[in-house]
Formats: C-alpha cells, sequence, structure tokens
C-alpha cells in the first residue's frame, strides 16, 4: 500500500494531466485491437437458468467506433444476443448499457481503450433478456407528472401560437433536450433503494421543464404534487446523474431549482411576454386571419 | 406513518379504487361510462349516447388534476428546516466551543440531536427497506431512532444543567487525550 503522500501526489499528477487543456497529450499505449467482450447473458424469467457473464472475442478495427458498432458485430456472430437500439446517434434513448460500470449510451460511446469490456443493463432494473431491461415504472414516474402544456382558460389549444421570450426559452435549454435514456435514474442509489416512490432525476429533470416553462399556467399544482417526502425530496444530491447523462444535462441542477420552487424559497418569474399575446379578440377561427397577400 | 401504511394495503392500491377516486376527482371533457363502474348492468346498456370503455382502456384527462383522494404531507417545510439546522450548526460549533456558555451549550444540544435526529430517520427510511426487512424491523430500527435521540438528549442536557456543560466536557476530553498521547 503506497505512503499516503505518495497517493497524494499521484492523484495531483493525474488531473493536472488528464484534465489540463495542454495540446500535446501524453503517450498513449495502444491497446490491441483484438478485445474481449464481457456481456451479461440472461435468458429472462420464464427461462429458469441463472445469468451469467459471457465472454467474446472481436477485432474493433474489423467494427466501427462506438458500443453498439460492437455490439452488432457480436450479433452477427452470436444472434441470441439481444439488445435495445433504434437512431444510433444518441437521440432516441434506445440503447442505454452500463459499460465498466458507468452508464452510457451505446450507439454514442467509443469502444474504451481496454482489454476487456463489461456490458451490463442498466443498475436495479428488472432484465427482460440479455440487455433489454423493464422500463414500464421508469415512464409511469414519467407519466405522472402531467409532461405536457397545461393552460388555464385558453379554449381551443393549437388556434394560434404561444408567445415566448427568447430569454424565457433559454431558460429551457439543458431540459428539453433529455431522451428518457434513464441513465440518470439508474445511476442514483436513492432511486435504486426507494424507486417505487422516489421519481428519479429523469422524471424531476422533466417535471422542472414543465415547471419553469412560461407558457405553463398550471405551476402551483405541478409543484403541490410534488410535496411529499419522496417524490422530489428523496434526492439527496448525490449528483450521480449528472455525471452518468449522456447528453451531458445537469439533472441534479434541475433538481436544486425544482426543490427551491416546491419548498417556497424561489417563485417562478413571470413571464416576459403574455403568451396569449397572438390570441385574437373575438376568434371564431379561419374568419379573422390576416390577410398576408391582398 | 401508520397512515401511509393504510394507503399501502390492497384496498386502497387497487385499481379499481384508484379508478373511482380519478373519476370522482376530476372534470373529464366528455361523460364516460365503464362496464366495471358500480352501476347495475341495465344503466349501461340502455345508455347508447356514450361509448363504454373497457377497464383495459385507461381514461386520460387533460384537464387539472386535483386528487384529494390521497392526504400527503407538506415535507418542503420540513427539509427546508432542516437546511436551516445544518447551516446554523456550522458556525455555532466553533462559536460554542470558543465561548462556553449555557445557552450556546443549550442550543447546540437541541440544534445536533434535531440533526442527528434526521439523519438516522434518513438512514432508516432509505435503507431498512420493508421488501428486505419485512414490515416489524423498519418499525422497530424506527423505535431504536427516537429512543437514541431522546438518549441524546436528556444526556446533553444532563451534561448542560447537572454537570460542566457540552463545550467545557468537550475540552476536558480533548485535553485527557493530549495529555494521554504525551505520557
Amino acid at each position: 500500500m503506497p505512503k499516503l503522500s505518495e497517493r497524494f501526489h499521484k492523484i495531483i499528477r493525474f488531473s493536472f494531466r488528464n484534465y489540463s487543456s495542454k495540446t500535446e497529450t501524453k503517450p498513449k499505449k495502444d491497446v490491441d485491437p483484438c478485445r474481449t467482450f464481457k456481456i451479461y447473458r440472461f435468458g429472462g424469467i420464464l427461462s429458469k437458468e441463472q445469468p451469467k457473464i459471457q465472454s467474446y472475442e472481436l477485432d474493433v478495427s474489423t467494427c466501427g467506433k462506438m458500443v453498439l458498432d460492437a455490439l452488432i458485430k457480436i450479433k452477427d456472430k452470436d444472434p441470441t444476443l439481444t439488445f435495445r437500439r433504434s437512431c444510433r446517434e444518441g437521440i432516441c434513448g434506445s440503447c442505454a448499457i452500463n459499460l465498466q460500470g458507468m452508464n452510457c449510451l451505446s450507439c454514442i460511446t467509443e469502444i474504451p481503450p481496454a482489454k476487456t469490456i463489461t456490458i451490463l443493463p442498466l443498475p436495479h432494473m428488472y432484465v427482460i433478456r440479455d440487455l433489454v431491461v423493464d422500463m414500464t415504472h421508469f415512464f409511469n414516474g414519467y407519466d405522472s407528472i402531467r409532461p405536457y402544456l397545461v393552460r388555464k382558460n385558453d379554449g381551443a389549444i393549437g388556434k394560434t401560437q404561444l408567445a415566448q421570450s427568447i430569454k424565457d426559452n433559454e431558460k429551457m435549454v439543458g431540459l428539453y433536450e433529455c431522451v428518457l435514456c434513464s441513465c440518470c435514474s439508474t445511476s442514483c442509489p436513492s432511486y435504486w433503494w426507494n424507486g417505487r416512490r422516489f421519481l428519479g432525476p429523469a422524471t424531476l429533470l422533466h417535471a422542472y421543464r414543465w415547471v419553469i416553462d412560461s407558457r405553463d399556467d398550471d405551476t402551483e399544482q405541478r409543484l403541490y404534487e410534488l410535496r411529499d417526502s419522496f417524490k422530489a425530496f428523496k434526492c439527496h444530491t448525490i449528483m450521480n446523474c449528472s455525471l452518468a447523462c449522456p447528453k451531458g444535462l445537469h439533472p441534479a441542477k434541475a433538481i436544486m431549482n425544482l426543490k427551491r420552487l416546491i419548498s417556497g424559497l424561489d417563485k417562478k418569474p413571470v413571464p416576459e411576454i403574455d403568451p396569449g399575446k397572438f390570441k385574437s379578440g373575438g376568434d371564431s377561427g379561419s374568419g379573422k386571419n390576416k390577410k398576408c397577400c391582398p | 406513518m401508520a397512515f401511509s401504511m393504510f394507503l399501502r394495503t390492497s384496498g386502497c392500491q387497487s385499481r379499481m379504487f384508484t379508478q373511482q377516486a380519478m373519476r370522482l376527482a376530476t372534470q373529464p371533457a366528455i361523460t364516460q361510462r365503464m362496464i366495471s363502474s358500480s352501476l347495475p348492468v341495465r344503466n349501461i346498456m340502455k345508455d347508447t349516447k356514450t361509448t363504454p370503455i373497457l377497464n383495459a382502456i385507461r381514461s386520460f384527462r387533460t384537464s387539472c388534476v386535483r386528487r384529494s383522494a390521497e392526504k400527503v404531507e407538506d415535507h418542503s417545510r420540513l427539509w427546508v428546516i432542516e437546511r436551516v439546522v445544518s447551516a446554523a450548526l456550522v458556525p455555532l460549533i466553533p462559536l460554542a466551543l470558543m465561548m462556553p456558555n449555557k445557552l450556546f451549550d443549550s442550543l447546540l444540544a437541541i440544534l445536533i440531536t434535531a440533526h442527528s435526529f434526521w439523519g438516522m430517520e434518513a438512514m432508516v427510511v432509505e435503507y431498512i427497506r420493508v421488501l428486505l426487512f419485512g414490515h416489524v424491523i423498519p418499525k422497530i430500527m424506527m423505535l431504536l431512532v427516537y429512543f437514541l435521540t431522546a438518549t441524546m438528549l436528556g444526556g446533553l442536557f444532563y451534561l448542560n444543567f447537572n454537570d460542566i456543560g457540552v463545550s467545557r466536557a468537550f475540552w476536558r476530553i480533548w485535553k485527557n487525550m493530549k495529555s494521554k498521547n504525551a505520557k
């Protein structure tokens, strides 16, 4: 066991080298392209067999750079390997896996420069088969926060455009991009232990997204629904979520702002532009449309 | 906590209960009848104006939902108080140690006990889960937490009023440890 001061110096050297923005890079050890992929295999609860880790040998120079490319190449050899994938560009959120112990999207994560690559399903989720997990409870939680615009006294929604200033729109940057991959929620220990009632960082990020949307009128009710001790307040600022997000979002910050709003320490600001600005006086539909050409 | 356990019984959790509660609590845009509702079958068959909704299809509502069926306590005020206590302890501990007096000692005793109680309660609620330990053990652990809290408060106040006080006791132990090291 190295001395404490030696370990301390090692940590300092590591941080300075790896996190400094010097243009010259330290000499990288080239890893042999023949890698071992250790992938979790499970036939499902009806198959009555024990889950196991199966090793696959793959030459990564024969497939694309991303982990999903490797998985597809492995599936060519072993068609029984099962995993989710759709867009292959990190926008659908289907291919979330646990790679080398960290949650990520396999389609946008490069194959790490390691000899052995361990691929497991998302942690603390019921496994349907191999890398496919049951997302039902996750999506139920998301549905429960009413992820849609609620306007009061608006009659027909969709007749006219809702106005929003640029600054109000920028408040939602970093919130609307969430693809519901559940990398953050499944990396949260609080969601592991109390996922039944704690909503998790992804859902809370979306709850915050709808709360601070200047066009939404139901803020009071939304915050009222989150006031119990489990839905939002079981977040203990562990911050695993922001570390895990493959889109680079910051759920922990959104939850911080959400908690401040729920407890009344902050108030949602009044919209800069009235969202109903473009609503004409006595709208009877098509008859009152402004003529754009004479 | 007992009420939350009641809410978790099968009666309160059943689909029927939540469906009925939702029906009573919301103002649906179109009146819908469910085949599995409590009305007699004859009434439903006569009503041809509305489409019967099977139990397999969930109804949804686009208006605001006011669910008064479940009584949920507002935890946000307690959350703020917990943070205020934590923040207050940061300057109070060095201040009380530097200037030992009865007021600071009493304040320290109360705040430290409160902080420890909330911490221990969070640990029990977070880790001693019903799924793993059953229904009895979490309750016993919670009682243990209450017992430890009461003992802590009682002990600290004994120290304050029947003895030298928390801050002076701390320095006594500190000096004792130092002199033990020197020997």
